[in-house]
């Protein structure tokens, strides 16, 4: 079905209306806002899908949860105020619905780990912190990656998700206080928890 | 400001985040120098924090982004406020009573609608083939959501609230029918409006 720009002037009462359309489309609607939301998902999914699998710790929840993700983004479009990041804003909506989704989980379900997944050629680049790092971490983060997320994947969700926005995503605490909806006093507490039962998690690979 | 270990150490991670207010920071960063023991646990959790940073990211596979945008205009989701619409209408005043007003040649009529997410999702389709045209959704919330469609003979106005609804001659709703350009042939108000 196509549709064709028309110019119709229309008497109304006493009023002319003249109705434009703004240019030919072979879909079946066009949405300013949708068209805005979809160059969103094509500049940001594939950010979103290494924080959904660094939350779920595979590929098949990962893909679900970003693609959940975005369609509730979409859905609340209307009420992202701009007041932050689109991506701090995603990442909200992000971590709640990884809350509900560990709450659905059955409790005794272990998932086996994924192989990393294959990456494109040219594209394995290691996220390098501003503060410089050591070549322990690099060697660590590189060889260990399955074993770094199974660590992860131990964390009780709050410590998880605090610790994926600063370590992976570089947020402040302060970013991390209005994604997660809680004080800068608890995201200190939560990263700093998190980061001891990692220490202790990782032990025998840190010695 | 002199801190005890249990301070610094309570203090390690947003120290090694640069989280602390200056004081707070020097003073720590003192002690650290100073203490092994505290040393030893900044230097523990900032290789945690680092592994975790230089994780290398997972990609997605290719065609995510697709099929994200597919799920979209599946699902029939659409924004919960906003009604977007892809016409420009132009009001302006008409003093005076009924006006014939020729139209622009050369065009087909088409317009779409989008309506309100959870009830009327399905767009309004013109199709220059059909004979008749199904009015699917309508926003309430819009003040001006009438339009025309011409069938030869005359030119009705109306707005539609509802699907397939018999064509009447007031103002609530209808079946239009298509308009094809070559008898096209002016516009006349309806009658009794």
């Amino acid at each position: 079905m196509e549709l064709f720009v028309s110019m119709l002037r229309i008497v109304l009462r006493r009023r002319i209306v003249v109705v434009e359309l703004s240019k030919t489309v072979s879909v079946p609607y066009q949405n300013e806002d949708r068209r805005v939301f979809d160059q969103l998902v094509q500049k940001h999914h594939k950010q979103a899908y290494n924080v959904a699998y660094r939350m779920t710790g595979n590929h098949a929840d990962a893909e679900d949860l970003t693609q959940d993700t975005f369609l509730k983004a979409y859905r609340f479009f209307g009420n992202y105020r701009r007041d932050m990041p689109f991506e701090n804003w995603l990442f909200r909506i992000m971590s709640n619905m990884f809350v509900d989704w560990l709450r659905r989980r059955p409790k005794a379900q272990i998932r086996s780990l994924d192989e990393p997944i294959r990456q494109e050629e040219g594209e394995t680049t290691l996220d390098v912190p501003d503060t410089g790092d050591g070549p322990e971490a690099l060697v660590l983060s590189y060889e260990l990656d399955s074993e770094l997320q199974a660590a992860l994947n131990t964390l009780p969700n709050d410590f998880r998700i605090a610790v994926i926005l600063s370590d992976i995503e570089g947020l402040s605490y302060e970013e991390i206080s209005e994604v997660m909806g809680s004080s800068i006093g608890t995201v200190r507490s939560r990263l700093h928890r998190g980061r001891k039962l990692l220490r202790e998690r990782l032990k025998p690979y840190l010695e | 400001m002199v801190m005890n270990c249990h301070r610094v150490q309570n203090l390690i991670s947003a120290y090694v985040d640069g989280e602390l207010p200056g004081v707070e920071m020097l003073a720590v960063r003192q002690h650290i120098s100073d203490c092994g023991d505290c040393k030893s646990e900044f230097e523990s959790i900032l290789l945690v924090k680092r592994s975790i940073s230089c994780l290398a990211p997972k990609c997605p596979s290719t065609d995510l982004a697709a099929s994200i945008c597919m799920k979209l205009s599946e699902s029939g989701t659409s924004m919960e406020s906003g009604i977007l619409y892809a016409v420009k209408r132009h009001l302006s005043g008409v003093s005076g009573g009924l006006r014939l007003v020729g139209v622009a040649a050369g065009l087909l009529v088409a317009m779409t609608l989008v309506g309100r997410s959870g009830t009327h999702t399905t767009p309004l389709i013109y199709s220059p083939t059909a004979s008749s045209m199904l009015v699917r959704s309508m926003d309430e919330s819009d003040p001006v959501k009438m339009f025309s469609m011409h069938n030869g003979n005359r030119t009705q106005v109306f707005r539609p609230r509802q699907v397939n609804m018999p064509m009447s001659d007031d103002w609530g709703v209808g079946v239009v029918t298509p308009v094809s350009m070559t008898n096209w042939n002016g516009c006349q108000v309806a009658a009794g409006h």
